[in-house]
Order: structure tokens, then sequence, then C-alpha cells
């Protein structure tokens, strides 16, 4: 069964337990930061940071102030565009669920950054030997049959951690009990060929402003990582009829020059 | 609290005022979310727009300070509209007492004011009394002197328009406020009113937390499941230290600390501090049992039970006196030579830091026993410290912390839950019991040896056997109680004796530990079973008192005996049968001990308070027991730019202000200072910082001081978000980042027809200048937001009065 | 081969201004590159997890293979279109294709986290990876040029049985350069297919693999003009002033093929093209600049057949393909991100190293190596 892991924005409660809980596993060091104006805090998720609480505060016009946590972290994709582009396979979508990262294969490249639509895989640019870093799922866990240690610290319950197609039902479940609660539709379960982080929101990212911030809208349906097979596997083809042709057109032109100047010989002759 | 962290879930409205528990106690709103799941409403009041706002069905902004105003409206509007829980109010409530006919009230004050003394001779505050010494009732409620007539007579004068020029709450608001919470008046519904400091850390803090209980008492809110008065408590074991009294005014078990001009011996003791009814009559089996804990063997009938070994508030000193204020002021005036602070870190805790500082400058030695070196124990490199004229030698004993010891705390839902040594302690560390267990044995050697010593008695008699590495379940057994004679653990404190041959700890925890094995510490029982679904657990831990999970419960059944709401029943009594059934233990007579025939509920009805002696909860204080009078009247705090709008009495009239150089206070209105501030918590910060600041994962969330500043402020001043700025108070000041948000905004105050608008500012108060992270960059500045605090407290409490004073921003 | 044949030129060998201002460059690059190796790319570079790909990738790499696309350009039209005629230019455009993508290597090399483990690709494989594809079609292909190299190094050990022996194979080798190297050409384009939502309209295209191929086309015929005159004027030769016109004429066409291609692209996918921000701004110079212009100019005969025109046209193709390339991979993301990205200095010296240690090593090679048509034994002008 795939396992996923239903965030409930609605309510969380911005006590960011999660992040450090998420560093306490990892043993992850803190950092030396300076005050951030929205509370947010580290600024950037990166290679020490798998997971972020976004603070949003919102004034209505009206004067009601809306005040949003938005927990970050890798989405776990059913068909990560990461592991379909690491040219060494250190990035792999494990059956129940996560998608994890292998420290001895990765070479560098960097080029799954450059690919997750969440923005998601981080690199250690701070060392000397780097490897990526993200979220990863607390795969070590899952193994011995823990909840990740995010979901298990939250204290409101806004991480709820389970199979993908129970969390599914739970998320439309709380839509249609609560109508005008949440924005109707579950963000992961279909974004990008779905996630295993699944998000419900009060309104849509783009009314929070955060879909430049790793939850764009507009990403589609399709799994990222199609386009980049679709094009291998046109690569055979091309290097076939490529080679073929070459061949092909390689006798053809030498034919005809032989020919053409066999002519010129002969009309010489003439 | 009257009930616990779990029953939260079972609330149908829950209020949160004067507490911001999403940022302060996180795990509450597990509970918090189960009730809004079920369709509860969340309100929300409090000055600033905190974590818990952001979750609120309904967000009230307050001004601080303003509480009783609040509530004042609301019970104006309830009473009004007859939206009180009738039954409830007229059976349960002393809302029939009818009050002494002397007893007034005029422009802010009660009857009986010394102005000389700024102090109330509370005598008018009584009840009327029969022939029989009785108090005089009127169940219609209808006698203009009855406790319900003058309640409503009282608050009539909170009018909406009134409440909105002292609270900033706009009137509509108000009353939305007020339908909303007041529809938990209905019988059968449960609003839970949660508080903490918000509420208490005032000089008005005491009367502000009255208000919420009549409140509750109207609603008939008291003792029912999702209901209940719910301080959320701080430390994560404050309700342990409390109970055992880590308090200046009380011994343990509650009972009132003697007083050398009071209680000179122990039948004074018990004379005056006994009252006639209620379970109270049988404090003197606990006092005597406290006092053979403490003595043993030495504690004898004929001695009083060394009763005059026990130490006892000096003569001018009763009341408040040894508190914190008073001590501080005390020892700045050269008068106390050490001090050991034991987990505690007042260098960034205490109000009025200045004076703090001073205060410290002048010890001869200080200890202090704590997990790190904190600003406290390294005060003398303070910014600005003049390090080479301060004498006092420090003393830093490591601390085992809470992981790396065996023992019990107390949570705010009278938990006791026990736990265990998950790691041995780092280093030199050792438990704080292994500290003042040897502090005792030293103490006692050291009598015991000084053939000049005065007075070894009291410590070298002292009952101290717990061994050279004390045995904490020996501490937990003694607590309990047992029989002296032959060393039997009691059952609860039903067993306990006034006779010597009972000793115990700590009354209310009684039947805690009532075997001798391990096994039977219940406080470690385990069971998750929890048979109600209403989260009573009774088999996880136990709770004080006799293992009560929600107290005043007979509150929750109406007068016959049945559950006010069917689906969250704690008890059932069967008319027919004439037997009760229990989920949770009663609090009230429900079984004749003797017979064991059960109680029938006509009976309890008449006494749900089993603790005060007319039985009946109190929208009334008698007697008192609440220093600024028996119904809470609005005063504004110390500093404070507007004028009272209810009274002629500015401020709470019986609060001791000092008048030392350290002690300047700002003057109503005062021009350079007219920006109302706020202190506050949040949850990346633990107290005084050194357990945070100290971390690296919680600094880096929450690195630097900051102060919360409106947009407006922010404009008028020229300052940008993130800015640094200075705030000062008349007692001292701070650097800050300017957060710059609409989390708060101005207030707008003041008499109907003479409002003004006056901005409010908010800083967390976890900063200091010790550590890994301090509030900010320049270690010659000050970032601990209790350099502006006044050191001034509430006159029952002395809790400072860290919620509302007036300071300045400046842009750097 | 006796020493004095080996002069060829004025100024062969000896230590020009212009190549102790290489040697220096090379060094600082050395030096720069010890520091990376050591310190990482956090500390020497200004990438950053926004820009996890910069100046390296846009030039290095991407610039670096597109230039470097004169050796199958030009091995295509001698041995596939027989175009026989152009054979003089071959060799040296062989050279530097190969020494672009030695470059690239190193360039590679450098902006890998982890260099050492180059290899991987190798033996762990990710057949869904764009990118794997490139790293084998790269390893390839460089090893085809290798072995090309190595021929022309037999020439000069007179190991002509050799030499004989891989003429006779040699269309295998040719066959194999064309088509790995339309493979990675457009591929290296087809590594931006996974991130249409982060680029701009302008750039986001999934025609991008045929367009990187074609203007890769662009960039190796423009690459190999400019070479040939740089050369000639730097070896005071006499330019192949009428093999290079003929050569722009292909390069004008392509151009237009190239510029229809874009324009058709942008049309079907009705990409906002008129507005004024500065990704727009750019994408005019290149479309207009460096596609347009290029391709208007080499209309004109006299510009065919003037060394300043061909200067001119060839340079202005060539540098649009590299401007295609930093458009693609840096200005494209320009609204998207909320970091800006300026390459260090190290990064700068690094590339520039690359540079100077690419002309160097042509010398070195043109030196060394039977690279020009007047060396070729057995073959005359
Ligand atoms: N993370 C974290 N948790 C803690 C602590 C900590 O330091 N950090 N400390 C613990 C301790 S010891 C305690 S005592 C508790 C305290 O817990 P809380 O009482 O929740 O703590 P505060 O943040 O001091 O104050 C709560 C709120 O009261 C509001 N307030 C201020 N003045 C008024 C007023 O006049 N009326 C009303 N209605 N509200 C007002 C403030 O804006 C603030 O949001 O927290 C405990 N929990
Ligand atoms: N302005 C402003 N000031 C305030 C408040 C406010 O709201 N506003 N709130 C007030 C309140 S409610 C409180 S409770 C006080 C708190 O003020 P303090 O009690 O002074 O502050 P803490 O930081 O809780 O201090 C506890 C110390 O105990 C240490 N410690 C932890 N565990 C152990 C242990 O097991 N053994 C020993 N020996 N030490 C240990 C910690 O390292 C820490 O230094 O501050 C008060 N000050
Ligand atoms: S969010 Fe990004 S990193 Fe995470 S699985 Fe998806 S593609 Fe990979
Ligand atoms: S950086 Fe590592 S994990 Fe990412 S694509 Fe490259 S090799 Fe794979
Ligand atoms: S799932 Fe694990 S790795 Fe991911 S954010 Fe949660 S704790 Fe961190
Ligand atoms: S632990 Fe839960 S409630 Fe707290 S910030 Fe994280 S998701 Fe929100
Ligand atoms: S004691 Fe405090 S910190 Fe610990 S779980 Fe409870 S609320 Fe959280
Ligand atoms: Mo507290």
């Amino acid at each position: 069964m795939s396992k996923a892991m239903l965030i409930d924005t609605t309510r969380c409660i911005g006590c960011r337990g999660c992040q450090v809980a998420c560093k306490s596993w990892h043993n992850l060091p803190g950092e030396r930061t300076t005050f951030s104006e929205t509370w947010s805090n580290p600024k950037y998720m990166d290679s020490n940071n798998y997971t972020r609480i976004i603070f949003r505060e919102v004034a209505q016009p009206e004067g009601k102030l809306n005040w949003y946590f938005i927990k970050r972290q890798c989405m776990h994709c059913q068909d990560p565009a990461c592991e379909s582009v690491c040219p060494v396979g250190a990035l792999t979508k494990l059956k129940s669920g996560p998608v994890v990262y292998d420290d001895n294969k990765c070479i560098g490249c960097r080029y799954c950054m450059m690919a997750c639509p969440f923005q998601v895989p981080k690199f250690e640019w701070g060392k000397a030997v780097p490897l990526i870093r993200k979220c990863d799922f607390c795969a070590d866990r899952l193994e011995i049959g823990l909840a990740p240690s995010c979901a298990t610290t939250c204290p409101s319950q806004a991480l709820v951690f389970g199979d993908r197609a129970a969390l599914l039902m739970e998320a439309h479940r709380r839509i249609g009990a609560h109508p005008g609660k949440y924005y109707p539709e579950v963000y992961g379960e279909k974004i990008v060929g779905g996630t295993a982080k699944l998000y419900l929101t009060p309104v849509s990212f783009e009314a929070l402003e955060l879909d430049h911030r790793g939850f764009r809208t507009d990403l589609g349906n399709v799994p990222y990582g199609i386009y980049g097979r679709e094009w291998m596997s046109k690569v055979p083809w091309i290097a076939l009829s490529v080679g073929g042709l070459a061949v092909g057109l390689h006798y053809l032109n030498q034919r005809r020059a032989e020919v053409q100047s066999q002519q010129t010989q002969e009309g010489k002759e003439d | 609290m009257t009930n616990h962290w779990n029953d939260f879930a079972n609330s149908d409205c829950v209020m949160i005022i004067g507490c911001n528990p999403a940022e302060n106690h996180p795990i509450s709103f597990k509970w918090i979310t189960k009730a809004q799941d079920k369709g509860a409403k969340l309100i929300v009041i409090d000055p600033r727009f905190t974590r818990s706002a952001a979750k609120a069905d309904l967000y009230v902004r307050l001004r601080p300070g303003t509480d009783i105003a609040l509530m004042g409206g609301l019970i104006n509007y309830i009473i009004e509209n007859n939206l009180y829980h009738k039954d409830y109010v007229a059976n349960y409530t002393n809302a029939a007492f009818v009050v002494n006919k002397d007893f007034a009230f005029q422009d802010g004050l009660f009857s009986g004011f010394d102005k000389a003394k700024r102090a109330y001779n509370p005598e008018t505050w009584s009840y009327e009394l029969d022939a029989d010494k009785k108090p005089v009732t009127d169940p219609t409620l209808t006698n203009p002197r009855c406790v319900f007539q003058l309640l409503k007579n009282f608050y009539s004068r909170y009018t909406p328009e009134m409440v909105a020029g002292v609270t900033g709450v706009s009137k509509e608001q108000l009353l939305e406020l007020a339908a909303v919470y007041a529809a938990t008046g209905a019988p059968g519904k449960a609003g839970a009113l949660l508080y903490a400091m918000g509420g208490t850390q005032h000089t008005t803090g005491v009367q502000i937390i009255r208000g919420y209980t009549i409140l509750q008492q109207l609603l008939g809110n008291m003792g029912m499941p999702g209901g209940g008065i719910n301080a959320l408590r701080g430390e994560n074991n404050v309700q342990g230290s409390t109970d055992m009294a880590l308090l200046f005014n009380i011994v343990p078990g509650y009972m009132a600390i003697p007083s050398e001009a009071a209680h000179p011996t122990l039948k004074d003791y018990l004379d005056k501090e006994t009252p006639k009814a209620s379970f109270w009559i049988n404090k003197p089996k606990f006092f005597v049992s406290l006092l053979k804990a403490f003595w043993g063997e030495a504690a004898t009938p004929d001695n009083q039970f060394a009763y005059d070994y026990l130490p006892k508030i000096g003569k001018g000193y009763e009341g408040s006196g040894y508190s914190w204020i008073p001590l501080f002021e005390a020892m700045n005036e050269g008068s106390i030579k050490g001090m050991l602070v034991w987990g505690m870190n007042p260098a960034v805790s205490a109000p009025n830091l200045n004076q703090a500082y001073s205060a410290l400058d002048k010890l001869d030695w200080l200890a202090a026993f704590d997990l790190w070196e904190t600003d406290t124990s390294v005060f003398w490199k303070r910014p600005g410290a003049k390090t080479k004229d301060i004498k006092t030698e420090v003393f830093l004993f490591p601390a085992a912390d809470s992981m790396e010891k065996e023992g019990s705390v107390s949570n705010s839902g009278r938990w006791i839950q026990w736990r265990y040594q998950a790691v041995k302690p780092h280093g030199d560390a050792q438990s704080d019991l292994w500290y003042a267990n040897r502090l005792g044995l030293e103490l006692k050697k050291l009598y015991q040896d000084d053939p000049k010593a005065v007075c070894p008695d009291p410590i070298v008699r002292l009952n101290w056997n717990y061994g050279e590495s004390p045995d904490v379940h020996l501490v937990a057994k003694e607590i309990n109680g047992y029989t002296v004679a032959d060393k039997k653990q009691l059952a609860n404190f039903l067993g306990l004796k006034d006779d010597g041959s009972t000793a115990g700890g700590c009354w209310i925890y009684s039947g805690y530990y009532p075997g001798p094995d391990k096994k039977d510490n219940k406080a470690a029982a385990r069971d998750k079973k929890d048979p109600t679904g209403l989260g009573l657990y009774p088999g996880w831990a136990f709770a004080w008192p006799v293992n009560r999970r929600i107290i005043y419960n007979r509150c929750s059944l109406d007068p016959q005996g049945q559950p006010w709401n069917k689906d969250k029943a704690l008890f059932a009594w069967d008319p027919a049968a004439k037997t009760w059934k229990n989920f949770d233990v009663p609090d009230f007579k429900w079984i004749d001990p003797a017979t064991k025939v059960h109680v029938g509920p006509e009976e309890s009805a008449k006494a749900p308070f089993l603790m005060l002696p007319e039985g009946k909860s109190r929208l009334f204080v008698p007697g008192g027991l609440c220093k600024e009078g028996p119904l809470p009247e609005h005063y504004e705090a110390l500093e404070c730019p507007f004028v009272n709008p209810m009274s002629a009495q500015q401020s709470n009239p019986v609060m001791k202000v000092w008048k030392s150089e350290m002690d300047r206070v700002a003057q109503v209105g005062d021009p350079k200072y007219p920006i109302i501030a706020t202190t506050f918590r949040v949850t990346e910060h633990w107290q005084a910082g050194a357990m945070t600041r100290n971390l690296t994962w919680q600094a880096e969330m929450m690195p630097e001081m900051f102060v919360e500043i409106s947009l407006s402020l922010a404009k008028a001043k020229g300052i940008k978000a993130g800015d640094w700025v200075r705030v000062k108070s008349i007692r001292g000041e701070v650097m800050a980042r300017a957060n710059v948000t609409h989390r708060v905004a101005p207030f707008c105050c003041g008499k109907p027809g003479f409002s003004s608008t006056v901005e409010m500012v908010a800083l967390p108060w976890h900063f200091g200048f010790a550590g890994l992270t301090t509030g900010g960059p320049n270690p010659r500045e000050n970032y601990a937001a209790n350099q502006l605090a006044p050191m001034v407290g509430d006159a029952n409490t002395m809790i400072p009065e860290y919620k509302v004073f007036l300071v300045d921003v400046q842009k750097v | 081969m006796g020493e004095n044949q080996e002069k060829r030129y004025p100024g062969e060998g000896k230590l020009t201004t212009g190549r102790a201002v290489l040697y220096i460059i090379l060094v600082l690059g050395l030096i720069s590159a010890v520091v990376r190796l050591f310190f990482g790319l956090g500390a020497t570079t200004n990438l950053n997890d926004a820009y996890p790909w910069g100046l390296w990738i846009s030039f290095d790499i991407l610039s670096g293979v597109a230039l470097a696309g004169g050796g199958f350009t030009m091995a295509a039209a001698i041995y596939i279109f027989n175009l026989k005629k152009f054979a003089p230019l071959l060799r040296p455009a062989k050279l530097s294709a190969f020494i672009g993508y030695l470059v690239f290597v190193v360039g590679l090399f450098f902006d890998l986290g982890q260099p050492w483990r180059i290899w991987h690709p190798m033996v762990m494989w990710n057949p869904h990876s764009v990118l794997f594809e490139v790293s084998w079609c790269v390893m390839l292909y460089t090893t085809v040029l290798g072995v090309d190299i190595f021929i022309m190094a037999l020439e000069r050990w007179k190991k002509y049985e050799w030499v004989a022996f891989f003429r006779h194979i040699y269309l295998v080798l040719v066959v194999a350069g064309v088509m790995l190297s339309t493979l990675h050409q457009s591929s290296l384009g087809a590594l931006y297919l996974l991130m249409p939502e982060k680029m701009s309209d302008l750039w986001a295209s999934r025609a991008i693999g045929p367009l990187f191929f074609c203007s890769a086309v662009i960039g190796g015929m423009s690459v190999v003009t400019l070479e040939s005159l740089i050369s000639s004027w730097a070896y005071q030769r006499q330019p192949e002033l009428k093999l290079l016109s003929s050569l722009s004429k292909g390069l004008g066409i392509v151009l237009l093929v190239y510029f229809a291609m874009k324009v058709t692209d942008l049309y079907a996918r009705g990409a906002t093209v008129w507005m004024f921000d500065k990704a727009h701004c750019f994408f005019y110079l290149e479309l207009f600049g460096t596609v347009a212009l290029p391709a208007i100019l080499l209309t004109f005969s006299e510009v065919r057949h003037s060394i300043k025109g061909l200067y001119w046209a060839a340079g202005l193709a060539a540098f649009g393909v590299v401007l295609n390339r930093f458009n693609v991979s840096l200005t494209s993301y320009g609204g998207y991100r909320d970091f800006s990205y300026f390459p260090s200095a190290m990064e700068i010296i690094i590339t520039l190293a690359l540079i100077a240690g690419g002309i160097l090593i042509f010398d070195f090679g043109t030196r060394y190596l039977p690279v020009y048509p007047s060396e070729l034994p057995g073959e005359t002008n």
C-alpha cells in the first residue's frame, strides 16, 4: 500500500514542532539566522531544512485577518520528475510511498533540482563532498512501522499519515462535511500525476500567493517525468534513422558523385 | 484546571481569553481541534492576533487589562437577556444568598475602604445571617439584596457603550461574542474557559479571573464535561510545585502558612484557619499530619506537633510579604545576603530588571542550580554592569534535567504522572532532589556539630531519611501519607488524623501511592481505557484529589441527579434503585461511608461545592478573600494612557505601590510614554530563554528580539519592517526588530464621547544577554523585555503586571 | 619531422603576448579549480538552491557543445552529403570539436558536486534520464573524436598502415559521430523539457530538442568559419575565402530554417512575443539580432565574399547560439526565482581558463598534428 500524508493546513497551529522533529530525527544542525518578518525561519528550505512552515498573514479588506501556516517539504510525487531525470538513478520512488535518495550514487549534477516541479531537492553547497538533501518521508521510520517524525509530533493532527487511498477519501470527506472551510480540491491528488503529500487548504494556493513558492497550481496532471521519458523513447529511433540516413546518403551521394564524375569524364572525351 | 486537557474535546464552545494555547500549550489544540471537529465554536480574546486567534471562529481584540469590563459587559448581557442557566444559578451558586445590608459600592469603592492603609475592612462583605447564624437566602432571587440582584445591579453599569469605551471592543462585536458564548448557558451545553497569564499578570489579576468564573457560573459551565475554568499552567510541573507550596502564602495542600502575629500557637492556627463548615473542617487532620511528616517522632501532642519549628510569616510581612517583589525590594535595600536560584532565571524573568540587577549586585553570594550558565548566574556580565564593583560570589551547580531523573510531574489537569529516568545525568550534574537532600543533611550536621548554634532543633530533628543518594519513592510515599505506628500507606486522605497517628506530606496527593511497592504507585498507572469516551482515562496516572478528573462534578447533574447532557454523563442516579452509577469520582456526598447506603441527589444538590462553607459557588465572594472586593470592578493598570471611564478610582485601590528610586512609574497619559506595551511568549522559546536560546534548533526559528508594531505606528514613526528600534519605558530600554504586522492595532478607548486612539506594541520576553543567542548582535544592548515592566503586583497574589505598561518606540 | 620543418608560421612556439595572457588565465583557472575542489561549490560559485545551474552549464556545457558542433557538421557535409570541397575545413573543425568536448568534460568535472564520480552513469543506469543519454553520447562522441585525432597523430608518426586501417572503417566513425551528435545536441535541449513551468514562454518549447540541434549546426558552421578566419590571421595564412563563402551560404540557409522553426514554434504555442521586459529584450536580441540579422546579411554576396562580412555574420550567428543557451538556461528564469544570479569571479575565471586552455591546446595541436591542408601528407591543395 502506498503511504501518504494528509496535511490539513486548517488544523495547523504553526507551532513548528514538525520543523524541529524533522531536524531531530535527521540530526540536522540549527543555523544562525536573523529575525524573519513573517516569522518563517529559516527563510528557505535548504540542505539543512527539509521542511518549513510558511507563515502567511493576509489582511482582508473588511478588516478580518487571516494567518495561515503552510508546511512545505518534498511532495513525494507518485511519478517523480526527480527520479526520472537522475542520470544515475540516485532517486527512487519506493512502493511504500517515499522518494528516497542514495548518497552513494549521486554525482551532484543537480538536474533533479532543476527538474522538480516543486523546487524541492537542495544541495549541500557548503561541503566539498556535497549531496542532495530533501525530506525523505522518514523512510527509515516507515520501514520499522513508525510514522514520520513530523506527523508523530504534530499536536493538532494537521499531519496525518496513512494509506494514500484512505487519506484521499478522508480529505474529500472533510471537504464535503465542512463546506466553506476548505478549498474544494485536494492539492496533490492529481497534480503532476499525484503526490504522496496531500494538502487541504482554506483557499487555493493561488489565493495564498504561494503558487510561486513551491505550490504551483498550473503544473497540470501529467507527471513531469513523462516529458523526459517521451524523449528517451524516441532516442533509439532517432539514432537508427540518423544512422541509417547517414549511411544511405553517403552511398547515394557517393554514387551520384561517381556517376557525375564519370559523366564529366565522358563529356571530356567527347 | 477544574477540568483537564482532554476534556476540551467535550466542549460546545471554547473561550480562550488571556492565554495563547496554540503557542504556549500546543498540545491542547489536539483537544480543542477535536471539539471544533464536532462543531464547537472557538473564541479567542486577546489584544494580539495570535496563532490561537488564527484558528478562531471569533476573534476579539481587547485592550490589555480590561477583561473585567468585558466580563461585566457579558454578565450584563446574559442577565438582561435571561440567558443564564437558571436552575444552575439558583441551586449551585450563592445567587440566592442575601448580603449584609451595610454592604455598599460607590464610585469604584466598596464599603469599608481605609484610604490611608490602602485596604478594606471586609466586615460588610458578608451574608445576612438568620437567628441560627445561618445565611438568609431567597430562592426566588428577587430580594434586592440577594447576590443575584446585587450582581445584576452592579454589572448594569457595564453597558455595551461603556464596555466598548473601556475595552476597545466594538458594540457589535461585543454583542456577537455575547450571543455566541451565552449559548452555552442552555442546559446541557458546556463552554470551557481557558486562561493563563493574559488574565493573571495584572494588578487586577485575581479579579479578572473572578470575572471569568462569574461568567462560567452564570452559564452553568462549572463541573460539566467540556466546561470549567481552566488555568493553563506554565512550567511543566508548576501545578505540582504549587501543590507542594512553592508559593509564599501556603504550606503543602493549599493551607495558609502560619504567621507569627495571627497564629502564635497551633490552636490559634487551627481555630482561625478551619472553617465551621465544608470539607475544610478536616484541615486539622491535614495540618497535623503534615507536621508529623516534617518532624516525625519529634512532633508530639505535647509540643504542638513541633508547630514552633515551622517557620512563620514574620510580623509586618503578612499577606504578600515574602513574595517576589518584596523580596527583591528587600534585597535591593541590602537586607538579604544570599540567594539560592533554583531552576529559574530572574535576570530575564523578573519585572523591572534594572531593579533586579541592582538587587543581585548587593548579594554576598548567589547559588544557581541550573542546566546552563544562565543570565542570572552571569548577571555581573550584563550590558553596562560595573563588574569591578560587584562583590557577589556566585556558585553554579549543574542540575540534571527532566530526562535524567525519576519522579513525578503534575499537569494542569492535576494528573500526577510518573516519569522514569531516560539517561544518566550529564557530567557532574545531580538531580534537584539530590542537591536538596545533600543540603538538608549538611545543615543537619552543621547544626548538630555547632554547640553555639541558635535554635538547632527544627533542623536537627527534621524527619529526613531518604538516604545518602535519596530514593525518590521514599519521598513520594511520604507525600501520600502513612500511619506512624506501623508505617502503612494510607488509602486516601480520609485516613489522615489530627492526633499524630498519621503523617502525610500533602493531603491532596493522598491515595496516589497507597501501598508500599513500586507497583502501588498510581502516578505510574498507564491504563489507556476510556470507558465513557469523555477522555477521563481513570486508569491513567492519578488526578488529585482522589483521582477525580473533573472537580465540582455534581454540577454536571441537575438537582434531581440527572445529567444536564445525557451524552456526557459523569454519573447516573437511578431513582428506582436509588443507586448511583459513577464514571468519575464524585465530588459530592453520594454514599454514607458507614452504612454504604447511597445518598440521594437532593442532599448533594444542597452542597455541590464541598470545599466552601456555604456549599455553593461564589458569584459574590464574602469575607475579604479577594482584597479588592466581593465583585470584580474594572480598574486601570498602574501605567495607563486612559482615565478610568468606570469610576473615579483610576487603579486598584489596594495594590501595593513601591516608591523606591528604582520603581519609577509613568503618570496616567504621560506624553513621554504614549504607547501601551504588553509582553508575550512564543512557541519557539521557553521562558527566560536558557532552555531554548541555547538550542540551535529553537533559536534559528526565533533568533532575535522583536516588537510587534502596528502598521499605523510604523508609518507614524517612519519605521520599516525589520528595522532595529528602541523601546523605552520610564525604567529602562530595549532594542528590538520591528515586526510590522496587522496582528497588533491601536485601540480607540475612553469614556464614551471622549475616546482617543492609542497604539499598542507587544514584546516577547524570552531574550537576554547570556548564552548562545541573546536577542541581537550587540553585546552592549539590552534585549530583555523586562527592562521595561514595572515592579508592581496584583493585590492578592503579587503576580507582577507584565501585561500592561507604557513605553515609547524610537527608530534607531 | 625535422626541427626546421616544424616552423610553419611566424612566432610558432614562441611565448607571444597572446600566449602569455592565455597561460596566466590558465594558471589562475587552475588555482581556482583547486580551491573549488577543496572548498566546494558554495564557497567558490554564486550558485545556490534557486540557481543550481549557472555559468558553467550555460557556457562551458550548453554553449561549448553547440559551438563544437563543427566537427559533426563538416563530417556530415563531406562524407554524407559528399561535399568534398569542404575537406580542407574538416581537420581544424575536428580538432576544435575535440577540444570543445574536452573543455566540456573538464567544465562538467568542476560543475559536478562529486566530480570523481563522473563515471557513475557508465555503471549506474537510468535509461529514463535525458542526462544519462547525454552523458553516454558525449562520452562516446568524445571517444570518436579522440580516435579521429589519434588518426592525425598516427599520420604524424607516419604509421600509414594504421592510418589506412582507420580510413577503411572511417565511415563507421563518421556515422557514429553524426548520430551521437544529433542525439546529444538535441538532448541537451531536451533536458529542459522537464521544466516548462519554470521557464519563460519564449523558450519553454516542446520542440526544444530539434531547435537545439539546428542551432548546434549553426554553431558548428559559424565556428568553423570563425576559426578558419582567425587562425589564418593568427598564423598569417591566406584565408580559404572561397570555401568559406560557400559554407556561409549554407549557414545562411540554416539560419533561415532555424528562424522559421523558432517563429513557427512560438506561433504554434501562442507565446506572448510582444512585450517589454528583460526576458523579451534578450529574446529580441537573440531572434532578430543573431538569427535574422546574420541570415539577412548572408543573403548579400558582398558579405559572403568579404572577410569582414564573414566575421560579422558568423560572429553574430555564433554569439546567437551562446545567447540562446544563456537565455534558455538563465534568462528564462528571470521572473521565476526570488534570487538573482551572477557568476562569481571564480566561475568566470574557470570558464575563461577553459577557453584559454582550449585555445592553447588548439595551438599546440596545430603545431604537432597535420591539421592544415598544406601539411596533409598524401593530400594536396
Ligand atoms: N512555548 C512556550 N510555552 C510556554 C511558556 C513559554 O515560555 N514558552 N511558558 C509557560 C508558562 S510558565 C506559562 S505561565 C504559560 C503562559 O501562557 P500564556 O498565558 O498563554 O502566555 P503569554 O504569551 O504570556 O500570554 C498570553 C496572551 O495574553 C495576551 N494578553 C495580554 N494582556 C492581556 C489582557 O489584558 N487580557 C487578555 N485577555 N489577554 C491578554 C497576550 O497578548 C498573549 O497572547 O505558558 C507556558 N507555556
Ligand atoms: N515580561 C514578562 N515576564 C515574565 C512573564 C511574562 O509573561 N512577561 N511570565 C512570568 C512567568 S508566568 C514565569 S513562570 C516566570 C518564569 O521565569 P523563570 O522561572 O525565571 O524562567 P525559566 O526560564 O523557566 O527558568 C527555569 C530555569 O530552570 C532550568 N531548569 C530546567 N530544568 C531544570 C531542572 O530539572 N532542575 C533545575 N535545577 N533547573 C532546571 C532552566 O534551564 C531555566 O534556566 O517568568 C515570569 N516573567
Ligand atoms: S517533489 Fe520534487 S523532489 Fe519530491 S518527489 Fe516530487 S519531483 Fe521529487
Ligand atoms: S544531483 Fe544527484 S540525485 Fe540529483 S539528479 Fe544529479 S545525480 Fe541524481
Ligand atoms: S516526513 Fe520526515 S523527512 Fe519529511 S518533513 Fe517529515 S520529518 Fe522531515
Ligand atoms: S507540528 Fe503540526 S501544527 Fe505544528 S506547525 Fe507542524 S503541521 Fe502545524
Ligand atoms: S508539555 Fe508543553 S512542550 Fe510538552 S507536549 Fe505538552 S505542550 Fe508540548
Ligand atoms: Mo508561568
